[in-house]
C-alpha cells in the first residue's frame, strides 16, 4: 500500500510537472521601443573682458578690475581722492552659446559701508542710470539696456555688448564725508534670458 | 522403454513448439492508427508602425524605423529650447488569430534631469485581440524647469511591451 501511494504521488507530481511546463509554453512576444534625445544647442553668456576705460578723471586710480567665477562675474576696485574723481571700467559680455539672449533685467545696488543699502532702483531701461542723493560715491552705467538682446555665437560682432559703469567721487560734497561713506560697494547684476526665436 | 520416453518428449515438446508457433502466428493483427495534426492558429503581435512625431517648440525629429523582424522600433530627436518636446505614434498590430494581453509594461529609468520620457494610451492588462491593433503615444521632453546648460545633454529610453497569449 505505502508503494502504491508513492507510486500515485509520483505520478501526481508528474502530472503537476507537465501542466507547468504546457502553460509557461503558450506564446509570448516582447516589443521593444528604444529611443535617444539630444540637446544639440548651448546657452553660454559670459563676461569676458573689464577694463579701465581710458584715463581716470583727476586724481583717482584703478587698483584693480578682473572677471572672476566662471566669466559669470567681474569685480573692480577703484580710489577716489577728491570730489569729481572718477573711474570708468569698460565691461564686455559674450554669448558664445548657440541660442540667442535677451536682457531681461538689470538691478544696480550700492552699499554704503556701514549705512545699509543705497538702492539705485529697479530694473530700468534708459541708459545712464546713476544715483546720488547724499552719497559720496556714486555709480552709474551706460551703453547696456533692458530688453536688448544678443544673437547666437557668430563673427560679426552682434553676439557681444560692451559698456560702461562709472564710480565717482560726487562732486556735490563740499565736507569730509562721514566715514561709513568712505567705502561703498557696487552689485550690478544682468539676468539675460534665451530670446525668442 | 528409454527410447520411447524419449521419443514421446520429444513430440511433446515439437507439439508445444507447434502451439506456441501457431499461437503466436495465429491472432495476431496490427492495428495502425494514422493521424495528420494541423496548427490552426497563429501567433503574431508585432509592432507595425511608429510615426514621424509631433514636434513642438523648436525640437526635431532625426530619424524613426521599425525593424524587420517588427520586434523592435527606434527614434531619434533633438532639442534646443527648455520646454521642447516631440510626441511618437506607435502602433502595435496582432496579426494572429490569438488574442493577445499585455502582461507588462517596463519604462527605462531617467537618469539625466533635462531630458524627460512619459507614455500615454496603454496599460498593463490591455487585451489586443486578434487582427486588432493599438496605438499609444511616447512623448520626450527637454525640461522646461532647465536654467542652465545641462552637463549631460543625451538621454536613452528602453521601453518594453511583454504581451502574451490570453487565456481563452
Amino acid at each position: 500500500m505505502e508503494q502504491r501511494n508513492k507510486n500515485l504521488f509520483i505520478g501526481g507530481l508528474l502530472a503537476i510537472v507537465l501542466v507547468m511546463a504546457v502553460g509557461y509554453a503558450a506564446f509570448a512576444t516582447q516589443l521593444n521601443i528604444n529611443g535617444t534625445a539630444t540637446i544639440e544647442s548651448r546657452w553660454e553668456v559670459k563676461i569676458t573682458d573689464i577694463s579701465v576705460s581710458g584715463d581716470p578723471t583727476g586724481t583717482a586710480t584703478s587698483k584693480s578690475s578682473a572677471v572672476t567665477e566662471g566669466n559669470l562675474a567681474a569685480t573692480f576696485e577703484s580710489e577716489l581722492v577728491a570730489p569729481g574723481d572718477s573711474v570708468t571700467y569698460n565691461v564686455t559680455v559674450e554669448n558664445t552659446g548657440t541660442l540667442p539672449a535677451k536682457l531681461n533685467a538689470i538691478t544696480f545696488n550700492q552699499t554704503n559701508n556701514g549705512t545699509g543699502t543705497a538702492e539705485a532702483g529697479d530694473a530700468v531701461e534708459n541708459q545712464g542710470t546713476s544715483y546720488e542723493g547724499d552719497n559720496a560715491i556714486v555709480y552709474s552705467y551706460t551703453g547696456i539696456s533692458v530688453n536688448s538682446t544678443l544673437a547666437a555665437a557668430n563673427d560679426s560682432d552682434t553676439d557681444k555688448v560692451t559698456f560702461q559703469v562709472t564710480v565717482t567721487y560726487n562732486d556735490k560734497i563740499k565736507t569730509q564725508p562721514d566715514a561709513k561713506q568712505l567705502k561703498s560697494n557696487l552689485k550690478m547684476v544682468l539676468s539675460y534670458v534665451q530670446a525668442d526665436a | 522403454m528409454e527410447q520411447r520416453n524419449k521419443n514421446i518428449i520429444i513430440g511433446g515438446l515439437l507439439a508445444v513448439l507447434v502451439v506456441m508457433a501457431v499461437g503466436y502466428a495465429a491472432f495476431a493483427t496490427q492495428l495502425n492508427i494514422n493521424g495528420i495534426a494541423n496548427i490552426e492558429s497563429r501567433w503574431d503581435v508585432h509592432i507595425q508602425s511608429i510615426d514621424e512625431g509631433s514636434p513642438s517648440g523648436t525640437a526635431a525629429n532625426v530619424k524613426t524605423d521599425v525593424e524587420q523582424d517588427r520586434l523592435k522600433a527606434m527614434f531619434e530627436c533633438t532639442f534646443k529650447s527648455p520646454g521642447d518636446s516631440i510626441t511618437y505614434t506607435v502602433e502595435v498590430k496582432n496579426e494572429g488569430n490569438l488574442n493577445a494581453v499585455l502582461d507588462n509594461i517596463v519604462f527605462s529609468e531617467e537618469e539625466n534631469p533635462a531630458i524627460t520620457y512619459s507614455y500615454d494610451g496603454i496599460n498593463i492588462s490591455d487585451e489586443l485581440p486578434a487582427t486588432e491593433s493599438r496605438q499609444f503615444t511616447v512623448t520626450v521632453t527637454y525640461n522646461p524647469a532647465v536654467t542652465s546648460q545641462p552637463a549631460v545633454i543625451t538621454e536613452a529610453l528602453t521601453m518594453t511591451l511583454s504581451y502574451s497569449q490570453k487565456e481563452a
